[in-house]
């Protein structure tokens, strides 16, 4: 199996573990898409029923209460708006998380993979875990949506599974030199140097068999290195935990000058 | 708070908009009801302790607080209140625990269908008022029995 194939099925794996999750954040928006169908379709039926009414008077209290139940339908068709754009933004996410094979990058903004990771993690935080979130002013760049978000997920949900009762996921972006960093810190349990020198063993995990593969962090390093960038990690125990993934900015089209030029 | 709105009183809180905004319509085109909505457990638990409510609709995960915390504390200010809990399907076992926890009048789950959710709220709607009215009847009924207790008494003094 080539480490494309496997980063494939790892990251299939991990979707498959928020299903109940993801059907019940979908759940809220279509529930009330549901509910306003009806909604508006009572409303229309009743406007109906009083147009057709041979004894219709078009006075005051006809047009107030015509004026109230189109008040309804475009407030409930409003609402269903809003509902449907969060249900198209979470199906383009899972789609784009569950694409599989090749390595296609493109030029993106980096926010774009860490909502995406946020959005299917949604209710494994919800309640529990509260999300900060401070993006600096980070220029576009060439990077594989698919597999970057795949790495924003494993480390929150990493944080997520070692916070135990309420905790906080801050999420840090800036660009610093030719680098551009984004840092993951929570105020969890964090972990010795000795744990923190095999983190990127394959089959090392902390976790109990039902939630850890241990396949997490050695696939985020190796997406990582392939676009030519490192991991770094602070820890104390009693600390929390911060995982920086550092990247080149446009080291690719460095590459494609020095081979225009050359 | 409006005093002289005697229409029943429904509290609506779920930290999504969407939801509270579709249950506002719902409720608006349906029934004469009174709604107050939040999108916050803590919010409307500060907010509402001067006015009264004859059913509250908790969703259940919510940030801050969860449905069953929020209904308990609920329950503590406004024990009057009738309390049903909207749940996804992932919350179903903590949604039945909560039946006996928080004296639970029902449970619906989400997506919820409009009219039985309307007859669930009328039903629970009906049942506080009776549980109203049986309780202004215990205090006529505790009003006369100690109205003829002094009476017993004074008997008692006359003749004895």
């Amino acid at each position: 199996m080539s480490s494309d194939q496997r980063n494939d099925l790892e990251r299939l794996a991990s979707l498959g573990s928020l299903a109940r999750g993801l059907a019940h954040e979908m759940n809220t928006p279509l529930s009330a898409i549901v509910c306003n169908n009806d909604t508006i379709d009572t409303a229309m039926r009743r406007m109906r029923e009083r147009l057709d009414s041979p004894a219709v008077r078009p006075d005051e209290n006809f047009i107030a209460e015509m004026k109230d139940l189109l008040g309804v339908v475009s407030d409930s068709i409003q609402t269903s708006r809003v509902a449907s754009d969060r249900l198209r933004f979470f199906i383009r996410s899972l789609r784009d998380y569950s694409r599989i094979g090749g390595d296609t990058r493109q030029n993106s903004d980096i926010r774009e993979p860490i909502e995406m990771a946020l959005l299917l993690l949604a209710h494994e935080l919800r309640g529990r875990i509260t999300v900060v979130k401070e993006f600096g002013d980070i220029p576009t760049m060439e990077f594989n949506k698919t597999q970057l978000s795949q790495v924003f997920m494993n480390l929150m949900m990493n944080s997520a599974q070692a916070i135990e009762g309420n905790g906080e996921i801050r999420i840090r972006t800036w660009k610093e030199g030719n680098t551009v960093r984004i840092a993951i810190s929570d105020n969890g349990p964090g972990f010795s140097p000795e744990v923190q020198a095999r983190l990127f063993e394959p089959g090392f995990t902390t976790k109990n068999a039902s939630t850890g593969t241990g396949l997490g962090l050695p696939i985020c390093l190796e997406i990582v290195e392939a676009h030519h960038g490192r991991i770094e990690i602070r820890s104390e125990v009693g600390k929390g935990a911060t995982f920086t993934i550092v990247l080149p900015l446009a080291a690719d089209s460095n590459d494609s000058e020095r081979t225009t030029n050359g | 708070m409006d005093n002289s709105d005697s229409r029943p009183s429904i509290l609506i809180v779920d930290d999504e908009e969407m939801v509270t905004t579709s249950l506002r319509n719902l409720f608006r085109l349906q029934t004469n009801y009174r709604t107050v909505t939040y999108t916050s457990p803590i919010e409307a638990l500060a907010k509402t302790s001067n006015d009264f409510f004859d059913l509250v609709v908790s969703d259940y995960l919510m940030p801050g607080m969860d449905g069953i915390t929020f209904l308990a504390r609920f329950k503590e200010t406004q024990p009057q209140a009738m309390r049903i809990l909207l749940t996804g399907y992932a919350d179903k076992e903590s949604a039945i625990r909560a039946i006996n926890q928080v004296g639970l009048y029902q449970y619906v789950e989400k997506p919820w269908d409009n009219d039985s959710l309307l007859m669930s709220v009328k039903n629970a709607l009906d049942k506080a008022s009776l549980l109203r009215t049986l309780d202004t009847k215990i205090k006529e009924l505790q009003a006369a029995q100690f109205s003829l207790m002094d009476f017993q008494r004074e008997l008692i003094r006359t003749f004895i």
